[in-house]
């Protein structure tokens, strides 16, 4: 089981969306991917179609002491799905207070699923610090931060270096940080900038340039990732290669995929 | 005449409270718009009842019930053209098989698949089996019901994604990389920083603020995009329309015109003027 660790230290920027997309790419490669939402903003599954008003997820299942197996959900592109569920504000405390104290509360989780060696779990998480950043950092094996090909973006990626070194530096597991920029648009000066910057400052840890596209905002109307919706489009290009560079930094997969 | 003062006088002609009055075009631009994007469809907006998550107080039904076996997704088939524009699929398209109505019955729920895996069989949360802790039963608990209405998202299979698969156009045309930047002016203000750098130095009385020119991420975005001045003989003629009305006069050059609006300096050039 590989951890991937979807961050970023601003809000924004389509840390969701990338995951659920990547996800999307790596299990049409035959992987087992899992996709769990540390996010209580809890919209990673309306990219897999979970109904919005659906309230099971990780948080409820944790505070009532329930295995996450109970709120798996399997979306029809094959990808697992663990949303963070709707809670109400004290729970939400209690479940924030739950993680804070229980340092192996993630990895203790994760163990319990009994995932395949070879399966592929991304987490999207909240932008910024956080509890769920930093038990999601401490279990991480690759860390994917997304920035937006803007000043502010730019700006806030040296908060997520000090994050990641902070939380990551000490841990067996973890490999290296990687960044994809999300939304370039090339037909702006400072977009093209921002992304040549970035790619000139972290070289092949630049796993992604996502271009900005319509079909992906349509994608997720129509409760589809984009590479469902429309497969041939630029993002969806985009998402297909930044999963070939991720892969390659993941084991092979089995005989049976 | 204001299409709302039309209106008003329609209801004081005819009769009528004007006040009932809905505007039956925006309803239906909004269902249709609904009929569109499922995601639009599958909330209801202005609903108090949706606001509201219960208090965790027991266990919940599972979403799926029995042995769960995480495998892998299928393998799609490689894309290598681009699909024909407003070649969408569907939420509905892909899921071609489409799953059986949780209303059918079942005789054992953790016996009797509802999909095609045996191991993932859906759990129906407004039934839930005898042994599972009873579900809240608050309102919004209540509202949480609707889960058990056929979803796709919860009770489609993978075999799906090889169905969708096969319908997908071959696709996919290579993506053209951005051309690698150009060498940075300033190296020192752009060189990727090492982690152990990016630890913050702890604040002291005497910290002064850093100028946009020192260490500063957006000082090197700034050196980055910074225009370099060019020599006072190589610029260029002030437009290019002003270039092509140059050329069409006979003059090989335009000089650098003093500030003036686009149509002052067409007007110019029209005129023959310098």
């Amino acid at each position: 089981m590989k951890v991937l660790a979807v961050v970023s230290s601003k809000g924004g920027v389509g840390k969701t969306t990338v995951t659920a997309n990547l996800a999307c790419a790596l299990a049409r490669q035959g992987r087992t991917v899992v996709v769990l939402d540390l996010d209580p903003q809890n919209a990673l599954g309306l990219h897999f179609g979970i109904n919005p008003s659906e309230f099971r997820g990780i948080s409820r299942a944790s505070l009532a002491q329930q295995s996450w197996k109970s709120v798996v959900f399997e979306s029809r592109t094959g990808v697992y799905v663990l949303p963070y569920g709707v809670v109400n504000e004290d729970d939400r405390d209690r479940f924030e207070h739950l993680i804070e104290t229980r340092l192996s509360w993630l990895r203790d989780h994760l163990q319990e699923l009994n995932l395949p060696p070879d399966a592929v779990v991304l987490l999207d998480t909240p932008p910024g610090p956080s509890v769920y950043l930093k038990q999601a950092l401490a279990e991480a094996h690759l860390a994917l931060v997304v920035v937006l090909a803007d000043a502010a973006s730019y700006a806030a990626l040296p908060l997520m270096q000090r994050l990641v070194q902070t939380y990551c530096a000490g841990q067996p597991n973890f490999s290296e940080a990687l960044y994809v920029v999300n939304q370039t648009n090339n037909s702006r000066q400072l977009s093209k900038d921002v992304s040549n910057v970035i790619r000139t400052s972290f070289g092949d840890r630049v796993v992604g340039i996502i271009h900005q596209d319509q079909s992906v905002g349509d994608a997720l109307a129509n409760d589809l990732c984009v590479l469902d919706y429309e497969s041939g489009s630029q993002a969806a290009n985009d998402f297909r290669a930044c999963a070939e560079k991720i892969a390659q930094r993941l084991p092979t997969r089995t005989a049976t995929a | 005449m204001t299409k709302s003062e039309d209106i008003v006088n329609l209801f004081q002609q005819f009769g009528g409270q004007v006040d009932d009055y809905q505007e039956l075009s925006r309803q239906q631009s909004a269902q249709q718009a609904k009929k569109r994007w499922p995601l639009l469809s599958a909330l209801e907006l202005g609903q108090a009842t949706a606001a509201t998550a219960p208090g965790v107080a027991a266990a919940e039904a599972p979403v799926i019930a029995g042995p769960i076996e995480f495998r892998p997704a299928p393998i799609a088939p490689p894309v290598q053209a681009l699909a024909p524009t407003g070649q969408h699929l569907s939420a509905a398209e892909l899921a071609l098989d489409a799953p059986t109505p949780v209303s059918a019955p079942v005789a054992d729920p953790h016996k009797a698949p509802v999909q095609a895996s045996p191991s993932l069989s859906v759990a129906i949360p407004t039934a839930p089996p005898a042994v599972a802790p009873a579900a809240p039963t608050t309102p919004a608990a209540t509202q949480a019901a609707p889960a058990s209405v056929p979803n796709p998202s919860t009770l489609t299979t993978t075999a799906v994604a090889s169905v969708a698969s096969a319908i997908l156009e071959p696709s996919a045309a290579p993506v053209v990389p951005a051309p690698l930047p150009a060498p940075l002016p300033e190296p020192t203000v752009l060189a990727p920083r090492p982690w152990s750098a990016a630890v913050p130095a702890p604040l002291t009385a005497t910290t002064a603020p850093t100028p946009l020119t020192g260490t500063s991420p957006l000082a090197g975005l700034a050196q980055a995009t910074r225009p370099t001045p060019a020599p006072a003989a190589a610029t260029p003629p002030a437009t290019e329309l002003q270039g092509i009305f140059a050329r069409l006069a006979g003059r090989t050059e335009v000089a650098a015109p003093p500030p003036q609006s686009g149509l002052s300096a067409l007007w110019q050039n029209l005129r023959g003027g310098a």
